[in-house]
């Protein structure tokens, strides 16, 4: 056997690997600062006064920071559990800030998912994200090696880069994705996903662990505020609701720590029109949601100011 | 062990060490250990079931092959057929049937809480094993190797999972035979295996998101996507499978052994007939030549009747084959109904074709073969029946309304992709046609490079993998 073509081919490969793997990890994929990762890196970066929103899809698709007229980003995944939002609050909080946090809880973590796995591996220097995909076994032996770590990813970078530029689907800003081109409302559409919702089981199924480390968070660092929240779901969601009474406990457990608020807006109401299907709101009412969760933010803000101010009279 | 993974690279790399290290019988021993050790991965309770069956049809086979009277030999080839048939049909269906019945009544199946699984290749081995035994007792095939070498023959690694359904009279010999492979032969192996990992990844499973959009009405599936993905879902299922054969057929050539070829460029068939003379050839021959010709000539006294009769009943068992499920059937159903029309039809087709242009007549031919291909394909990838008829639905009631990413069911970008996916798989089967040993290692390295970078993982296994 000729070894001399091999060892050019495997050269050959290996130089290409490596140099598209330079080009797609500083001119594409830290280059989207709208992208997931993008986004993750602003988290890195951001020292300032933002208030960052963390959660699953539900955050991402509800919570505009420019509807709600504060100055914060939204860091909401799309299929993720609180394990990935636990390690973005763990990035945050080793910060010195004293900004108030937002995070959307779930009622139901048990299918803990890590969502996207694109969305790590360029993230690979941080021991906390290798740590993630450790406990959801989704570390994987090509994550080391350059190149070939981005296998199966590249066209999502590319799109995310591109959609960014040329901003024909949807516009991110500050972190909430608004579709260009939503489709319009459908009924039938939505009964589809209801009478789906019906047949599933909705309700409280706690993770003891992750809401001791959710409170232990909390406890850890008195000087921030934490805005616990449960956005809107259909009314569907709650025809079989389980454990509701355990829900009521966890919840005053929460309210019961002095520096979190809890919103529960989980049944306010909206109607069919606002719902994309039973659990994520369409843009306009995600507007709608924004603005009132920017004034109840602001009208906590100004009472604990107040509060801090009758305080510091009082010690006078 | 997943036969579309670095793992299994590795594992053949090991196992092509170990060989060239071993003497003569050695080697054989060696491939043995592999083949036992790759289903061992996947069960080693299902290991020791297929070792008993092969044990049983050892047994049968050299009893057939010696001069038994005739009713013992039919009592022996007749238990043997039952038993073995017996494990496919436990295993394929009742196996499931009691568990989904045992789940609606009581809600508890401790099958399923088991993790109850088909063993892997049960049908393909079947296949495989009811071969030897009718060829035996047919005596067109007699036994004249040792057990160990039938049980290399019933597990070899690379087959074992999805086929191609060897013969034993053209693999056994070459199983025993010891000797180390030629370079070019490795080489050749090499080079499909690279070509079936580019198959899988980069067309099948990207192609596969695009189908499966469609099929779940995710982007609002107008006629032009129903049209698009009807067509993509035969070139997905092509591609997948096509992709696992070459792997598998370049794993044996990477030891010396040729398994016979499954697919010869099905695409290009002028008439259905044709078509599955080349599209799972060894599934189609096995079925001909154990199925149809026998059922055939039980009823040719019905004449032209029993010909339509005996090819219905042969592709309605191949659709059953896939799965207990009405979309199945329809789908061997249609099949063999239009092989049935185009033997009825041929004297009269070819009396009229005569008079049209040669190249009109192929193309033609082409085209009606691919369009009712992947119109039947829609049965065999819908969920049930309604979702199937919901696809053809969307064809009749045509509908080329919204925007492009309505019109085409995906984000224009993803469909972009999809086409140069496509487009590079006509490129490198140029190449792979054209490649040589001298330029095996930049057909390799097109095909990685096409990979890392176009390609898709994907969850899904091999389609073929669950039959």
């Amino acid at each position: 056997m000729k070894w001399k073509g091999w060892i050019l081919a495997l050269m050959a490969f290996a130089a290409i690997c490596i140099l598209a793997d330079l080009a797609f990890t500083y001119g594409i994929i830290f280059r989207t600062p709208t992208s997931d990762i993008g986004r993750i890196n602003h988290l890195y970066h951001e020292h300032g006064d933002e208030i960052p929103i963390f959660g699953s899809s539900k955050a991402h698709g509800n919570y505009s920071p420019d509807a709600m007229g504060l100055n914060a980003f939204n860091y909401g995944f799309d299929g993720i559990s609180y394990e990935v939002t636990d390690v973005l609050l763990q990035i945050e909080l080793a910060k010195s800030k004293t900004t108030p946090i937002i995070i959307e809880l779930q009622h139901n973590d048990l299918a803990a998912d890590l969502g996207d796995q694109s969305r790590c591996v360029p993230l690979m220097f941080d021991a906390r994200i290798r740590q993630l995909l450790k406990r959801f076994h989704a570390m994987e032996w090509r994550y080391y090696l350059p190149g070939i770590r981005y296998f199966g990813y590249y066209d999502w970078y590319l799109k995310d880069y591109m959609s960014e530029r040329m901003q024909l689907t949807h516009n991110i800003t500050k972190g909430y994705k608004s579709e260009l081109h939503q489709l319009p409302f459908s009924q039938a559409r939505l009964d589809d996903y209801v009478s789906k919702r019906l047949q599933i089981t909705s309700g409280y199924f706690p993770n003891e662990d992750q809401n001791r480390r959710l409170i232990g968070h909390i406890t850890e660092h008195p000087e921030r505020l934490f805005f616990l929240v449960y956005s809107p779901y259909h009314p569907s969601y709650f025809a079989h609701f389980q454990n509701g009474e355990q829900l009521k406990l966890f919840d005053e457990k929460l309210k019961a720590l002095p520096n979190v608020v809890l919103i529960d807006w989980s049944q306010m109401h909206f109607p069919d029109e606002f719902f994309l299907d039973t659990l994520h709101l369409r843009h306009e009412a995600a507007m709608e949601f924004s603005r009132k969760m920017g004034d109840k933010i602001r009208e906590v803000l100004r009472e604990r100011s107040g509060e801090a101010t009758v305080e510091k009279s009082k010690g006078k | 062990m997943r036969i579309d993974t670095a793992l299994f690279l590795l594992f053949l790399g090991v196992i092509a060490v170990v060989q060239a290290m071993m003497p003569g019988r050695g080697r054989v021993v060696a491939l043995l250990c592999a083949s036992l050790i790759f289903y061992a991965v996947s069960s080693v309770s299902y290991l020791i079931l297929l070792l008993g069956l092969c044990g049983l049809n050892y047994w049968a086979a050299l009893s057939l092959s010696q001069n038994l009277d005739q009713r013992r030999r039919t009592w022996v080839f007749t238990g043997t057929v039952l038993v073995n048939l017996a494990v496919l049909i436990f295993f394929k269906y009742a196996a499931d049937v009691i568990t989904q019945g045992m789940l609606r009544w009581n809600g508890h199946a401790p099958a399923a809480e088991a993790g109850f699984a088909v063993p892997l290749g049960i049908s393909y081995f079947t296949f495989q094993m009811l071969a030897c035994v009718t060829d035996a007792y047919r005596q067109t095939w007699r036994i004249d190797h040792g057990f160990t070498n039938f049980v290399l023959f019933g597990l070899f690694f690379p087959q074992i999972s999805s086929g191609p359904i060897p013969r034993a009279g053209p693999l056994l010999p070459q199983l025993v035979g010891g000797d180390l492979p030629v370079v070019e032969d490795r080489l050749e192996g090499v080079r499909l295996i690279a070509f079936g990992f580019f198959k899988k990844y980069v067309v099948a499973n990207r192609i596969n998101e695009y189908v499966t959009d469609v099929f779940k009405d995710q982007f609002g599936t107008g006629t032009l996507a129903a049209l698009i993905g009807c067509c993509l879902n035969a070139l997905q299922i092509y591609a997948d499978f096509s992709g696992y054969v070459d792997i598998a057929i370049g794993s044996a050539l990477f030891f010396g052994i040729r398994l016979a070829p499954n697919f010869d460029r099905p695409f290009l068939s002028t008439s259905v007939t044709e078509f599955w003379r080349r599209w799972h050839m060894t599934l189609s021959f096995w079925l001909r030549d154990y199925l149809y010709l026998p059922l055939l000539i039980r009823i040719r006294i019905l004449g032209k009747s029993g010909v339509v009769l005996a090819i219905i009943i042969t592709f309605a068992v191949c659709g059953i084959w896939h799965g207990l499920t009405w979309t199945f059937l329809l789908f061997g159903i249609a099949q063999g109904l239009a092989l049935s029309a185009e033997i009825l039809t041929k004297s009269w087709r070819t009396k009229r074709l005569k008079r049209l242009p040669e190249n009109v007549v192929r193309w033609s031919g082409r085209f009606y073969t691919l369009g009712f291909f992947a119109l039947s394909q829609v049965l065999f990838r819908a969920a049930n029946v309604p979702q199937a008829l919901w696809i053809y639905g969307r064809l009749i009631h045509l509908n080329f309304s919204g925007g492009l990413a309505q019109l085409f069911a995906a984000r224009p970008f993803f469909f972009a992709l999809d086409c140069v996916a496509i487009g590079s798989w006509v490129g490198v089967a140029y190449f792979h046609r054209r490649a040589t040993s001298r330029s095996t290692p930049w057909f390799v390295f097109l095909c990685g490079l096409l990979i890392i970078f176009l390609g898709r993982l994907g969850s899904a296994h091999f389609i073929y993998a669950k039959f």
